[in-house]
């Protein structure tokens, strides 16, 4: 390896430890990234996100039997 | 544990114990549960017009449903004794996915509605339902305000066969104040909807001094001709005063005449008036040669010349599901 390829080498290796190392040390992100490390969830205090709900057991109002379906709905639509 | 409900766009953040605005997805231990799975409060064999769908198999009969519950709270709702009720308050059935496709099947009822609320908010029964239907070869409507995200709408629609989805206003305020909602997400459920190849009708309900400007109709009927296709049929359909909209009076057909002539002028093809009776605002003509094709008078059909979805006169495709 020559002298040349050596210090680009070696400015290469440099930048990418100030790039991290200023990653790291966001005042946000820095928490986020220890937190991961360690194998916390990054986000204690957040809602729990739901897409399907899951069916619960029983009905909260009264139930009563099938009434004539032939006729046509009260309703619109 | 709080929970948010990702289903729509209102993303309801929900403490234990307590319901989202649909009032029937509710945060038990940290985990978001419905209530309504399972239990509708309504179900009747409609003709299918009724939803309305007049370019969906013409003169058959669907087995509709509804459970209570909606994530909007349009002030002008017309069904707003189970809408807007609690599920407390409304008596319901039992009856699993399973029984309703075999309820269809025992009826000879082709297709499946979920219609008279939202089908959004028993997103979970309607899905499952929906599911086996079309194992069974029943063909599954959604009659919704379309008010949903993107990820579970494109989910439910892989088993949805039509849609008849209600554009209530053309204008974000509109929206906001008189349904709780807002434009954007209801235009792209559209969108998405009929480019996903489902079958499509667009409902608007007029509601005097709301919707019923010349220039807004004009709008609407633009924004729908330039993104979902002047092939989409159109239903301008009559208000009757109702919840908390009783002061207004009903629509005239004049109204409703003038919106179907501003909606063919922006170049609409098919273009419908509902609710109420009227001479030639419930048959659909021929875009092309402009002759009769199908007369209605209410929900029955009085005379069919379709040929396997074409115009007998000038061969011209209408758009719909014909058989």
């Amino acid at each position: 390896m020559t002298r040349r390829r050596f210090i680009e080498k070696l400015v290469k290796a440099c930048s990418a430890i100030v790039v991290g190392v200023c990653w790291v040390s966001h005042p946000v992100r820095n928490i986020h990234f220890w937190k991961m490390f360690a194998g916390y969830r990054i986000s204690n205090g957040a809602p729990r996100r739901f897409v399907w709900a899951v069916r619960t057991k029983g009905y909260p109002g009264s139930l009563r039997a099938l009434q004539d379906i032939n006729k046509q709905a009260k309703w619109s639509g | 544990m709080i929970v948010q409900c990702e289903l729509c766009p209102k993303r309801c953040l929900i403490k234990p114990g307590q319901s989202g605005e649909c009032r029937v997805r509710i945060n038990i231990d940290g985990v978001l549960r419905t209530v309504v799975y399972g239990y509708p409060c309504s179900i009747n064999i409609d003709p299918v017009e009724k939803k309305p769908l007049f370019h969906f198999l013409p003169g058959s009969r669907i087995l509709s449903l509804a459970t209570v519950g909606c994530n909007l709270h349009c002030r002008f709702c017309q069904n707003w004794e189970i809408s807007q009720a609690n599920p407390e308050d409304v008596s319901a059935m039992f009856h699993s996915p399973q029984k309703l496709v075999e309820l269809a099947g025992y009826y000879r009822c082709p297709s499946l509605a979920y219609t008279y609320t939202d089908p959004i908010v028993y997103y979970e029964y309607t899905y499952d339902t929906a599911k086996l239907a079309k194992e069974a070869n029943i063909r599954n409507v959604l009659v919704t305000a379309g008010y949903i995200n993107e990820q579970p709408w494109k989910r439910l629609l892989q088993y949805v066969d039509a849609a008849n989805i209600d554009l209530k206003g053309i204008t974000e305020d509109f929206y906001r104040e008189v349904c709780s909602a807002t434009l954007k997400p209801v235009q792209d459920a559209l969108v998405m909807t009929r480019a996903a190849g489902v079958h499509l009708e667009v409902t608007n309900l007029i509601v005097p001094t709301l919707n019923d400007k010349p220039q807004q109709i004009r709008e609407l009927s633009r924004w729908v001709r330039a993104n979902l296709g002047g092939d989409t049929p159109l239903h301008f359909s009559r208000f009757f005063p109702r919840y908390k909209m009783r002061h207004l009076p009903p629509t005239s057909l004049k109204t409703l005449d003038m919106a179907r002539e501003i909606a063919l002028e922006e170049g609409m093809d098919y273009v419908y008036i509902g609710n109420i009776l009227s001479e030639f605002g419930e048959n659909t003509y021929c875009p092309g040669c402009k002759h009769l094709l199908i007369e209605r008078k209410g929900y029955t059909i009085l005379l069919n010349r379709l040929k396997r979805g074409c115009c007998p006169d000038c061969g011209r495709e209408i758009y719909g599901v014909w058989e």
